[in-house]
């Protein structure tokens, strides 16, 4: 019993060693990507998978995120820590205006109407060059001028390794509200309406509000993530908006187990080196590959481990230490 | 003060007139019977009730304060409640934690919902069952949990739909059992919408029958199975008043 126990902080302590051993750049990077790709996911996860919403709009927010710090710094010369809450805020404003008539629909009609809202912001942010002295610079994107050394003020680092340590902290602290939130009145509330809206309806929850919740709180984690992708790669584009990519967070989500506390984050180790590895090795030669191991990895997902990979293992596991106890 | 009253409530659905004109009041901690022929409108009146449709025409008063409009969510707070024919467990949540929902209906602090909760659980009988998820539950479990969720609500009126459908004899009999002690333990009204006449009879202080949205036949139970009107609509015209 005990190892089990000690797993979570046995897998912490890896994840803070890391980059200690390994000193390879790419290793580096990749590993920043899979834990960006897994607090991204989380914060999908709080709509889609605890209050089962499948949003499949959560883009707009990490480009609403993304959008907002970079031209608070730009224009306000706001530092980019303090951009990534605005930025937050912003989002969960957002979310409210989409929420609304998106909340009166259920299913894949939520689901298509949020993916209608994302794919508006990213066609306007696309064809909009300049707005109110503002330049957006349309599809050619915006660049972060670079500046020199390691700053948290200008949350800019030479070293990578310091990225890899916040997204690890953003995750950590995203990973312990998510499970403080499931035991809560509220996350009990979102998960009687995922498994059943109209039962709980009738036992005096006002459904939509508290959908409204999980989605300003989900929002405004999905921008954060804008905030750092920003600041990670010094280039925004509308691409950040895409319908597309939103497809890729919910998967991640959804092949760890969404509703499930560590879901996004074992979808995120194992569909994010397959995008990365492709890229790497592959470049823009075989553009569709990436797209097809996902598509594989999907159709045995669906067909073995229909929610996930998460719940069966924890089954397997909680029946193992039962026997033995 | 009326305690409950319906009024000419009037539902239709495009062409099809599901409640008809329907009146019909409930007294305090009072059982009333609901009965009537498949597609008599019997669920669509708890659904009009419980705010899920909003009638035609017509008011729903609950010690006075008109239903019509208000959400399930409201309709719940102000203490009338339902269960649904077809059990809704929240399949993923432990039976504890499906009780806790309803719980939180009346209070927002954790021990208080998990102790009228349990309290409800020990006194439905699934007190042993409080940390499995309510999926595994047995079909008559699931139909206590049900029950146990609306009694978590603290409701004044509770609106039970075929309760007893499904459910083998020995079931019947104690769910008769549970619903009595209900009514004896916590006062509430209720409201059966049943099937099982020989349960209906047993426990209803009174019997109304519907038949194609309308109430036909109203009064204590064994004058009500009596009722010409009441035959006719079961058992068709030849049956009927000659």
């Amino acid at each position: 019993m005990a190892w089990k126990r000690n797993l979570p902080y046995l897998a912490l302590l890896i994840a803070i060693l890391f980059p200690i051993f390994v000193r390879d750049p790419y290793f580096l990077h990749a590993a920043i990507m899979i834990l960006f790709s897994a607090y991204l996911a989380s914060s999908w996860n709080i709509i889609g998978g605890l209050a089962g919403q499948h949003s499949f709009g959560h883009s707009a927010f990490l480009g609403i995120g993304a959008y907002s710090s970079t031209l608070l710094l730009l224009y306000l010369n706001i530092p980019p820590f303090l951009g990534m809450i605005l930025g937050g805020m912003i989002a969960s404003l957002v979310s409210i205006g989409i929420g609304y008539p998106c909340f009166k629909l259920r299913g894949p009609y939520f689901a298509l109407s949020t993916l209608a809202f994302t794919e508006i912001f990213r066609i306007v942010v696309t064809t909009t060059e300049t707005i109110g002295g503002i330049d957006l610079r349309g599809a050619a994107g915006i660049l972060i001028p670079l500046r020199k050394g390691n700053s948290f003020l200008n949350f800019q680092f030479a070293d990578k390794t310091f990225y890899y340590y916040i997204i690890l902290a953003m995750l950590f602290l995203i990973l312990f509200i998510y499970k403080r939130m499931e035991k809560s009145r509220l996350g009990i509330f979102l998960s009687a309406i995922r498994d059943n809206e109209e039962a709980a309806r009738s036992l005096g929850i006002s459904a939509t509000r508290y959908k409204m919740i999980a989605l300003i709180v989900s929002g405004f984690f999905g921008a954060t993530a804008g905030t750092f992708y920003a600041q990670f790669f010094l280039y925004i584009e509308p691409i950040l908006f895409s319908s597309a990519l939103s497809i890729e967070i919910l998967l991640v989500a959804i092949v760890g187990g969404a509703g499930t506390l560590t879901g996004p984050l074992i979808g995120a180790l194992m569909l994010t080196p397959v995008s990365e590895m492709t890229r790497a090795y592959l470049g823009g030669t075989y553009a569709g590959v990436q797209l097809i191991l996902y598509g594989a990895i999907l159709v045995a997902v669906m067909m073995f481990a229909p929610q996930g990979i998460v719940p069966p293992l924890s089954r397997r596991y909680r029946s193992l230490f039962e026997r033995r106890a | 003060m009326a305690f409950f009253v319906i009024q000419g409530l009037h539902k239709h659905f495009g062409g099809l007139v599901a409640v008809r004109d329907f009146s019909m009041t409930i007294e305090r901690g009072e059982i009333v019977g609901l009965i009537g022929p498949n597609g008599a409108g019997k669920t669509t009146l708890f659904n009009v009730i419980t705010g899920f449709h909003s009638p035609q025409r017509g008011q729903i008063l609950f010690k006075s304060k008109n239903l019509v409009g208000l959400g399930p969510d409201k309709i719940c707070q102000l203490g009338i409640v339902r269960t649904f024919q077809i059990v809704m467990p929240f399949q993923t949540l432990t039976v504890l934690d499906n009780a806790k929902v309803a719980a939180f209906c009346r209070t927002r602090s954790n021990e208080e919902a998990t102790q009228s909760s349990m309290e409800i659980l020990e006194f439905l009988g699934l007190k042993d069952k409080i940390h499995l998820p309510a999926g595994n539950l047995t079909l008559s479990q699931k139909k206590k949990l049900e029950m146990a969720r609306a009694l978590a609500t603290q409701p004044e009126v509770l609106l039970l739909d075929e309760t007893l459908a499904g459910l083998n004899a020995t079931e019947i009999e104690g769910m008769v059992e549970t619903v009595r002690k209900i009514r004896a333990e916590k006062g509430v009204a209720i409201v059966a919408v049943e099937h099982v006449m020989r349960a209906v009879m047993k426990i209803s202080d009174r019997i109304v029958v519907m038949d194609q949205g309308q109430k036909i036949a109203e009064g204590p139970p064994q004058e009500v199975v009596r009722n010409p009107e009441v035959i006719k609509a079961y058992l068709g015209e030849e049956y009927g008043p000659a």
